[in-house]
């Protein structure tokens, strides 16, 4: 065979190679992520879609938020008045 | 052990702490009482000065019982700031404003931000020799 054939053929050989090696690894991301997204999977017990969930967040986050104010004023105010 | 391990912040046995707390508690019950004369520095700026390495670490300990904190790390420099301005606020416009105590001076409000930048480069020096030492021990 002509040598630049013979590149050629070889090239084409390591492009079918690195696409099908491309193509199983889509497949298998896929597959990984379709058993992620079942029911009772780790990604949908930590991330809880529901609005209640981030509602309940955020008035936690608030709440600790609020709660944190209180002490510091609180705080503020026995070091105006005490020291 | 992990190879990088966090730095710890000691929050009410911190060093930085108990030697500001040690300085205040001198001033308060050995210095002030012995003076004749009214002094700018053991009577006002001192006390300001000592406002962040002493009680922003409790305020800090409180915040991590409260779960506001989520990490043991050394104040970050937005915890100081803010703080440092809250404090500002409080002490040197709203304390004298509206509660007719103290007084508002600008020096002192120096002297807090001064003492808070001086304790802030102390503990994150202490957070790059912790993890030297960790770095060096593994």
């Amino acid at each position: 065979m002509h040598p630049i054939k013979r590149a050629a053929s070889a090239s084409m050989s390591q492009d079918d190679r690195i696409e099908k090696r491309s193509f199983r690894a889509g497949l298998k991301m896929t597959a990984d992520l379709t058993e992620a997204l079942e029911p009772g999977s780790l990604v949908t017990m930590t991330s809880d879609p529901t609005p209640l969930g981030d509602c309940s967040h955020w008035l936690i986050l608030a709440l600790k938020a609020l709660a944190a104010m209180g002490f510091m004023t609180a705080a503020d105010f026995v070091m105006l008045y005490a020291c | 052990m992990p190879a990088e391990r966090r730095a710890s912040f000691g929050y009410w046995h911190d060093p930085l702490f108990l030697v500001a707390l040690a300085i205040y508690a001198v001033n308060r019950l050995l210095i002030k009482p012995n003076l004749h004369h009214y002094s700018p520095l053991f009577h006002g700026h001192l006390n300001d000065t000592l406002t962040v390495p002493v009680a922003l670490p409790l305020y800090l300990l409180a915040y991590r019982w409260l779960g506001f904190r989520p990490d043991n790390e050394p104040p970050r420099w937005w915890e100081v700031t803010l703080h440092v301005a809250v404090w500002n606020v409080f002490f040197k416009w709203f304390s004298p404003a509206v509660l007719h105590r103290g007084v508002s001076d600008p020096v002192d409000a120096w002297c807090i931000a001064g003492g808070g930048l001086v304790a802030w480069a102390v503990w994150q020096s202490q957070r790059a020799m912790q993890k030297d030492a960790t770095g060096h021990a593994v």
